[in-house]
């Protein structure tokens, strides 16, 4: 297992969270809309990804591959986020971006430790 | 009476309140004269972000129109008199609550039937009041309008029927609909209360009929529910072949005059006018009443021969104004087009010049459009009538250039361009540049403070046999409409890309402040957020409006109506957003300020309206300043 993929997962899953209760709940302005399902398929698909990416042995371009559509979830989140005006949920995708740049770019031998 | 006098005098009667410290709330425009002004110093720019929300109902009174029942439209006025908060709901029930906590007091059921019998949805905007000054059972009423035609007087202290109102409380006011009764008169509006008459109009659907019931407007005893005169706005020669030109929003009165001041709209049906070439000079109109007589006073058209469903779409603010050293009485009617009207309201003549100015013709089988229209061009109008607005550069080119392609396709030649087979552009919209809200004014100033919309509506005829073949309905201000008995139906849509982005370029909605004085306008901002899947626009794009604003005396307004579920407190000098709350959907009302026990408090309605968007909600939210 890549642990260094353990914060993405993390904020993947709080992103879940804080979508799944934008969509849901009536205090936010958004619930039910479109754009909150889009935010929370995108959070989603961070966090699987993200298990994916930590758990699967894939070869570098597949690796490179997932990461960037990863990174693509996250930051498309974040904007989606941003104009649903669920900023909690912007911030959370931007540092999932941030912790996936990390684990990514770290030295190979770090990253593989299974 | 001096002119001097004269200013001090209004101000008792339209806007003063009833106490000290007991400012009222009790009409749907919290006073008659519609100044909608609250005479309260309490809330000012320096604290006005520090309100919070005292207390919020959830009324049940709500459908979304997924399951059996219609879906809501909720436009009510809270009406704060008799130390009570009334509410009228769109399932047709009063309720009254305690203005400091909105515990329930008393609630009354009309038991109607829920069915949207003239319009798409179960609309309601309120409850009406009055008090006879004696006490007893029933000296005060509230009123309560229902979409199947009766008018219900309950008792404002217990909630029962008054037994001596029409027959037992209820008045069936269809046994008036009596000439080409194509649907009842629904009473979605409360009437206007003006001494011990109730000014009563209603509600049809004019877009499905060439013939239908004439408007009339109707003067009905508070305490009995008699008819003591009626009044139509459609010459005798013309009812059989025409109809409406109704009174379905509210109208404000000058008790000092004897006048109510009505807002009559078009002729049916909406979009064509072959049935009707004659002159119809009371439609679309604002038209001065006596309130003893009903003889019509004065009149000014504001549209002739109505081809746009341009009604007359709210009550005229009344204010005196000053202008070169005199003090005039003033009255301003806001309307669909964008065009202020500002009219000396004991005589009609214009304060500000109307210009007749040539339109383009129709070419239309059987209609003839009027070759001129009255402009009034001071006050600016709050959307430009000669231009609309340029192709959004976004919008077509994440549509690879549909929107200039029908930019190109459709007819546009200035806001009177007449609807037609190949298409017609029609800015403003249907649902208007100004709508029911109306505007707001402080009496002290003169200032007026109005919200508006900018939104591009395609219309197209449909010539009958191909309409026959359409398999659509109507919606609320949008879809097909039959106009049975016109060569005719049509087809109304807004402007939008396949991707549902609007065609035209933002702002949709501004707010603006006019100093009447001079026909000036003081500013224009962008007001709101608009949403489109539940994202938000930018801020520069402002927002569709649907409801009125508020101004109190410490220069704040207060205003819901944007499409964003937000109720916003704005800087009266400027404009801008000072304080803003989240509600479970667009508070499409007029929000009600008044003092309860020496407190501060301003409530809204959060109702929706799929105008705006498909969002509804039956929620009441009340906010004060926070204990000192």
């Amino acid at each position: 297992m890549m642990k260094s993929f353990i914060p993405v997962i993390v904020l993947g899953a709080v992103g879940c969270a804080l979508s799944a209760y934008a969509y849901l709940s009536n205090d936010t302005g958004v619930a039910g809309t479109p754009g909150a399902l889009l935010a929370l398929i995108g959070a989603a698909a961070v966090t699987v990804g993200s298990v994916i990416a930590a758990l699967t042995a894939l070869g570098r371009p597949l690796f490179f591959l997932l990461a960037f559509l990863i990174a693509l979830a996250a930051v498309l989140t974040a904007l989606a986020a941003f104009f649903l005006m669920q900023y909690g949920l912007t911030v959370v995708m931007a540092l999932a971006f941030v912790g996936l740049l990390v684990a990514v770019l770290l030295p190979a031998p770090q990253r593989r430790l299974i | 009476m001096t002119s001097a006098l004269r200013p001090l005098i209004v101000a008792m009667c339209f806007a003063a309140p009833a106490g000290a410290d007991q400012l009222r709330w009790d009409t749907f425009n919290g006073n008659l004269a519609n100044t909608k002004f609250a005479d309260v110093d309490t809330f000012t720019p320096a604290n006005v972000a520090e309100l919070e929300r005292v207390w919020e109902v959830h009324t049940g009174d709500v459908s979304d129109g997924s399951g059996d029942l219609p879906e809501t439209v909720w436009s009510a006025t809270p009406i704060y008199a008799n130390e009570t908060l009334y509410l009228g709901t769109p399932f047709y029930r009063i309720l009254a609550l305690d203005p400091a906590t909105g515990a329930e007091r008393w609630s009354y059921d009309s038991k109607s039937a829920l069915e949207a019998l003239t319009q798409p949805a179960l609309k309601n905007r309120g409850v009406a009041y009055w008090e006879s000054g004696q006490t007893g059972p029933c000296e005060k009423r509230v009123y309560l309008g229902t979409m199947d035609a009766e008018l219900h007087a309950v008792d404002a202290d217990t909630g029962e029927l008054c037994a001596d109102f029409a027959q037992g409380g209820v008045l069936n006011v269809n046994q008036w609909n009596t000439v080409n009764d194509k649907f009842p008169f629904s009473l979605l509006q409360p009437p206007t209360v003006v001494g011990d008459t109730l000014m009563l109009g209603w509600a049809g659907n004019d877009w499905a009929y060439s013939v239908a019931p004439p408007g009339n407007l109707m003067a009905i005893d508070a305490r009995t529910g008699t008819l003591n005169w009626d009044l139509s706005f459609i010459p005798d020669a013309l009812i059989p072949v025409t109809g409406t030109a109704n009174i379905w929003t509210s109208m404000s009165a000058d008790p000092e005059l004897g006048l109510v001041y009505v807002p009559v709209s078009s002729p049916s049906p909406n979009y064509w006018g072959g049935n009707r070439t004659d002159p119809i000079p009371l439609a679309t109109s604002v038209t001065a009443v006596d309130v003893e007589t009903g003889e019509v006073r004065w009149s000014q058209q504001i549209v002739r021969h109505d081809i746009w469903d341009y009604d007359t779409p709210s009550a005229a603010t009344l204010v005196d104004i000053e202008r070169d050293g005199q003090t005039i009485p003033a009255l301003v009617q806001t309307t669909k087009m964008g065009f202020i009207f500002v009219l000396n309201r004991e005589t009609g003549e214009p304060i500000f010049p109307i210009e007749d100015r040539p339109v383009p013709a129709s070419d239309a089988e059987g209609e003839v459009a009027a070759p001129t229209q009255p402009f009034v061009l001071t006050p600016p109008p709050t959307n430009d009538p000669f231009k609309m607005p340029a192709v959004w550069w976004l919008a077509d080119a994440l549509s690879f250039g549909q929107c200039s392609r029908e930019r190109e396709q459709y007819r546009y030649e200035g806001i009177y361009t007449p609807p037609s087979v190949q298409g017609t552009f029609l800015f403003p919209g249907t649902a208007g540049a100004n709508n029911w809200g109306g505007a707001a004014v402080d009496p002290r100033t003169g200032i007026l403070y109005l919200n508006s919309m900018r939104v591009v509506q395609i219309i197209r005829l449909i010539p009958r046999e191909e309409y026959e073949q359409i398999d659509g309905g109507s919606g609320n201000e949008a879809g097909f409409y039959p106009q049975e008995g016109a060569p005719y139906g049509i087809e109304l849509r807004e402007w939008r890309n396949d991707l549902g982005l609007p065609c035209w370029e933002p702002p949709y909605g501004t707010f603006s402040a006019y100093d009447l004085s001079t026909g000036e306008r003081l500013y224009e901002v962008p007001f709101g957020l608009s949403q489109q899947w539940g994202f938000y626009g930018l801020s520069d794009w402002g927002s569709p409006t649907l409801g009125g604003p508020v101004v109190t005396a410490g220069g704040i307004v207060f205003i819901g109506a944007s499409m964003d579920a937000r109720v916003r407190a704005l800087d009266a000098a400027t404009g801008a957003e000072l304080w803003s709350d989240l509600v479970e959907a667009p508070s499409v009302a007029i929000p009600a300020v008044y003092t309860h026990q020496g407190v501060d408090y301003v409530v809204f309605v959060a109702g929706g309206n799929s105008i705006l968007k498909p969002q509804v909600s039956d929620q009441v939210v009340a906010y004060r300043l926070g204990q000192p």
